[in-house]
């Protein structure tokens, strides 16, 4: 009797992902040498795994951008980004060992191109965009308190009540009280609805993984 | 590093595990039982409305009926860390939007920050396109990778978002602050915007900017919803039980210490 390809494939898979699954799960309760380096081992394929699928994905990159050039659609941008990538992609992937004297320090990713394109150019870019963080807070807000209705209010209370128990303000010792409310807020209904979220969340995480490792749900190769 | 359990947590941890596997493999088979099984369970236990699974669908039909796309965030992050539970929530998401996109010849768009989310992203809308017979419909680029760092993520996926193509923008998954780099251009140009993470310092930023949103659980929720999965209903169930054990739990508790002082 010929055993269906297309039976036979999914079921390695998932014997294969329930059997890693099982072992590092238990590895990470029960205290056994066997099962710690059977762990290490599959933390090191994951490794390489990874790094593969960041080469792929490095690939993706290129494609997209590449068919956007073609397209003529935002088209500057993608030949900055190409540029960009091959200007730091290459040095960074040349061995310093390997290279003439007069460019070892240029090279590799910790030369001087790679470092240079890290704290001068993403880093502040980085710090930059972020910093708008506040303005698009502001305007979030804004948004928010004007459309919504009654969680806005709480959400409106609550942060007027949280703001001005943060000002450290000397009154003559009448700041007590604002203060005293922000942390009682924080403390008591803050705190309160983060742990209800956050068991919640917990819980999903629990039985996804139960499911996963049970071979119940198979995303890999599962149609 | 040492990060085994000791004492009486390695039992205790391996009976909690057993047991919720065993609930979960009834439940399961309880809800594939057509017969007595998933009707007389839903009729038992139904599930209460969550408007943001109902807005999917409609979402998506305006998108197409103007002629525009979805826009999918996986979150700024990668398969293999803490988080990888959240994205697979989010692919769930993303199977359901790209399984009926493809069917209209309109798939989402989707960005990812990681390269190993990428290949699982192309392989669920790839398998959503052959599911309705278009498997010719499928182009890999729709899948795109910005950048595995959350900030320079979010300013990447921004340009996508800004396109005037997109009329919806999905964004499901593991975020932090950067979130709101992301979410806000799409809520100043009015767009439709769903959002769900497993991230307190995202939640906020998601009360403003998104509607409507997943808040906490509800993002483990969507298998539920949006599939016919019996894996999925019992997942839900057995989440349902053990909040209702951990809630026992906590007033026994409060009781016990109010009681004796």
């Amino acid at each position: 009797m010929k055993a269906d390809p297309k039976g036979v494939y999914p079921l390695i898979l998932t014997v294969i992902a329930v059997s890693i699954g099982v072992v590092t799960l238990l590895s990470l309760i029960v205290d056994n040498n066997v099962l710690t380096a059977l762990r290490s081992v599959f933390v090191e394929w994951t490794v390489i795994v990874i790094a593969f699928a960041l080469l792929l994905g490095v690939f993706n990159v290129v494609r997209v951008h590449a068919r956007r050039i073609q397209g003529g659609k935002r088209a500057p941008y993608s030949v900055l980004l190409l540029v960009s990538f091959l200007v730091v992609f290459i040095p960074g992937i040349f061995s310093p060992n390997g290279v003439p004297e007069g460019v070892r320090n240029w090279v590799g990713p910790t030369g001087y191109v790679v470092d240079f394109a890290f704290r001068y150019v993403q880093r502040p870019l980085q710090a930059s965009l972020f910093s708008l963080m506040a303005f698009f807070v502001f305007t979030a807000a804004w948004r928010l308190f004007r459309i919504r209705g009654a969680a806005t209010l709480v959400m409106l209370v609550a942060a007027i009540v949280v703001l001005i128990g943060s000002i450290r303000l000397s009154v003559g010792g009448g700041w007590a009280l604002p203060a005293a409310l922000r942390t009682w807020t924080m403390n008591v209904p803050v705190l309160a609805g983060s742990r209800g979220i956050l068991l919640g969340i917990a819980l999903g995480i629990l039985v996804t993984g139960l499911r996963l490792l049970l071979g119940i749900e198979r995303p890999y190769g599962d149609s | 590093m040492n990060t085994t359990l000791s004492g009486w947590a390695t039992p205790v941890a391996l009976v909690i595990l057993l047991g919720i596997a065993c609930l979960l493999w009834w439940f399961t088979w309880r809800a594939r039982d057509a017969s007595r099984g998933t009707r007389s369970l839903v009729q038992r236990f139904p599930f209460r409305r969550i408007r943001a699974f109902e807005a999917l669908s409609g979402f998506l039909d305006v998108a197409v009926e103007r002629g525009k796309i979805v826009h999918v965030s996986l979150g700024d992050t990668g398969i293999g860390g803490s988080r990888t539970a959240t994205i697979l929530s989010g692919l769930t998401i993303l199977r359901y939007l790209a399984e009926r996109g493809a069917a209209v010849g309109s798939a989402p768009t989707v960005t990812v920050a990681d390269p190993t989310l990428l290949f699982v992203a192309q392989d669920v809308v790839h398998d959503a396109h052959k599911r309705v017979g278009r498997a010719a419909g499928y182009r890999p680029t729709d899948v795109q990778l910005i950048a595995p760092n959350p900030t320079a993520y979010a300013i990447g996926a921004v340009e996508v978002i800004r396109d005037e193509s997109v009329a919806t923008n999905v964004m499901t998954g593991p975020f932090s602050d950067e979130y709101l780099l992301l979410a806000e251009p799409g809520a100043q140009r009015g767009i439709a915007q769903v959002a769900g993470s497993d991230s307190l310092n995202a939640q906020p930023y998601m009360f403003a900017t998104a509607d409507p949103l997943l808040i906490g659980e509800e993002l483990f929720a969507a298998g539920a919803y949006l599939t016919d999965r019996p894996e999925h209903k019992a997942s839900l169930w057995i989440q349902d039980i053990l909040r209702l054990l951990i809630v026992a739990a906590i007033v026994i508790g409060i009781l016990i210490v109010t009681l004796t002082g």
